[in-house]
């Protein structure tokens, strides 16, 4: 991707391995440390951002492979890896404050899920948290599982197929009992 | 089989205190004329299971024992009265009750459920026509409705398109409390379920987001649906787990958003637990009754409104 080329060219020390979109559910990795404080330089939400939000796709399952120890992240506490290759001083400040607070304040909170444009994904340093948590936020809501093949994968919900199991039993139940007292039906059985 | 039928449940006007034992349709019946003999049985025929003592007119109302099938609270979620009855509340509880339960997880899931059938049943009991069988899960699934609604306000900022997911909740209502208002539909079991949701919501959902930020806790969802690993960061802070292992350091350093929020929780607990008892109190004691309420069920048409009235009454 040309916004890989980029950022490998500015000898990224991620290796450029940073990319783990199509490995989405290794969420075993440890807890990396928190984005380390940016330097003070000014948040820059210029250009040089954007080309990074066109590679995440799914911020929600951004991973982290082994090199995002040190987010070198700049201003935009990168909490994901993935995209947080946008800074390219990275080498020489180890100690990045994260301005999460100056984000939060500016975009509000676009934590929850629904609220994914890719433009934001780029700018999603309003984390005060380690990153994994919510690089393991479920889906935006359009895009969880839904229909058949979610019926019985990820989180079962039991209560809702037990009840209707009941309801459809005793609803048949009911039926037949009433067929046999109003003698449209012989019982045969019991 | 199990409805919330009133006079199971206990003595009703007109009939205990009635000037004759008024006939009762038989379970077998197939006939609507209360002159057919197949609608001439006795109350404890009606009601079934181990039956219930008949009513004796000589002893008027405060004749014991009661019939006192308290279950007829409970059991009619599960009955239905319909393949069109059934079919609906199925398919809502099968897509909106579904993931719901997978955002907050069973053992809130169930508890709301259950509270909101239970108390929409205990409100038909008080203020819907006596003889007015009601049954269905409509109830719990109307608490489930008012958790949508809940968890909707709670994340409007977060939703892509607030209006038009609001749109859809308040036009479920609006569509089923008209459809309530047609004889043999029984609004109360919905209204009852739909405020117990909300107040029960608010007791165990999660705070709203806005108040999450502002009180400093995350503003993930309850348990990441995706993953396979465990976040040990919420419930590092926050949680049961949290509460177990440091009690005190539980309440520590907390805003006062926090606390405004915790004693909004158990205001609303309080509140359950008063409207439960409050109304099963007037139900068995003092059966206080109001004449409007009927109309919340009913349009003045024909005689809908005069169904489920005991002849005589």
């Amino acid at each position: 991707m040309a916004a890989n080329d980029y950022y490998n060219s500015h000898s990224n020390p991620y290796g450029g391995n940073s990319y783990g979109y199509d490995e989405p559910h290794h969420y075993n990795e440890p807890i990396p440390p928190p984005a380390p404080p940016s330097s003070t330089k000014p948040p820059q939400i210029s250009t040089d951002v954007s080309p990074i939000s066109t590679t995440s796709k799914y911020y929600g399952r951004q991973n982290y492979s082994g090199g995002h120890q040190t987010l070198g992240s700049t201003d935009n506490g990168y909490y994901m890896g993935g995209a947080g290759a946008a800074s390219h001083e990275n080498d020489q400040y180890a100690d990045n404050i994260p301005l999460k607070s100056k984000y939060q304040k500016q975009q509000g909170s676009d934590e929850f899920l629904g609220q994914n444009t890719q433009y934001q994904n780029a700018q999603y340093q309003n984390s005060q948290y380690p990153p994994s948590p919510e690089a393991q936020r479920p889906l935006p809501l359009q895009d969880r599982p839904r229909g058949r093949k979610g019926w019985f994968s990820g989180k079962i919900p039991w209560v809702v197929y037990v009840v209707t199991v009941v309801q459809i039993a005793v609803f048949i139940a009911e039926i037949v009992k009433n067929g046999t007292l109003v003698s449209t039906l012989e019982v045969v059985c019991c | 089989m199990g409805a919330r039928f009133v006079p199971c449940m206990r003595n009703t006007h007109g009939i205990q205190d009635a000037n004759l034992t008024v006939p009762w349709s038989c379970p077998n019946t197939t006939s609507l004329l209360s002159t057919d003999p197949s609608n001439m049985c006795t109350l404890s025929d009606l009601c079934g299971f181990a039956g219930v003592p008949n009513p004796d007119i000589t002893k008027g109302m405060n004749q014991k024992p009661e019939p006192n099938q308290w279950f007829r609270f409970i059991v009619p979620m599960f009955l239905h009265a319909g393949i069109i009855h059934i079919t609906f509340n199925l398919l809502l509880q099968l897509t909106m009750g579904r993931e719901m339960e997978m955002i907050i997880g069973s053992v809130r899931f169930a508890l709301v459920y259950f509270s909101s059938g239970i108390f929409g049943f205990v409100m038909g009991g008080n203020f819907a026509p006596p003889a007015i069988a009601s049954t269905g899960c409509s109830g719990c699934l109307f608490g489930i409705l008012a958790l949508t609604l809940l968890d909707l306000i709670y994340s409007w900022g977060q939703r892509p398109k607030p209006i038009s997911d609001l749109m859809f909740i308040l036009l479920d209502v609006v569509i089923s409390f008209v459809l309530g208002l047609l004889p043999g539909l029984d609004n109360f079991s919905h209204i009852g379920g739909f405020m117990m949701g909300l107040v029960l919501g608010i007791c165990i959902l999660r705070s709203p987001n806005t108040l999450r930020e502002r009180i400093g806790l995350p503003s993930t969802p309850y348990t990441p649906m995706m993953s396979g690993a465990r976040t040990n960061m919420d419930d590092d802070d926050n949680g049961i787990k949290a509460f177990s292992k440091k009690p005190v350091g539980f309440f520590k350093g907390r805003k006062p958003a926090w606390w405004a929020w915790w004693l909004l929780r158990v205001g609303a607990l309080v509140g359950v637990l008063v409207a439960f008892i409050v109304l099963l109190n007037n139900f068995y004691k003092y059966r206080t009754t109001c004449t409007w309420c009927k109309h919340l069920s009913c349009l003045p048409i024909k005689n809908w409104c005069s169904i489920g009235q005991i002849p005589g009454t």
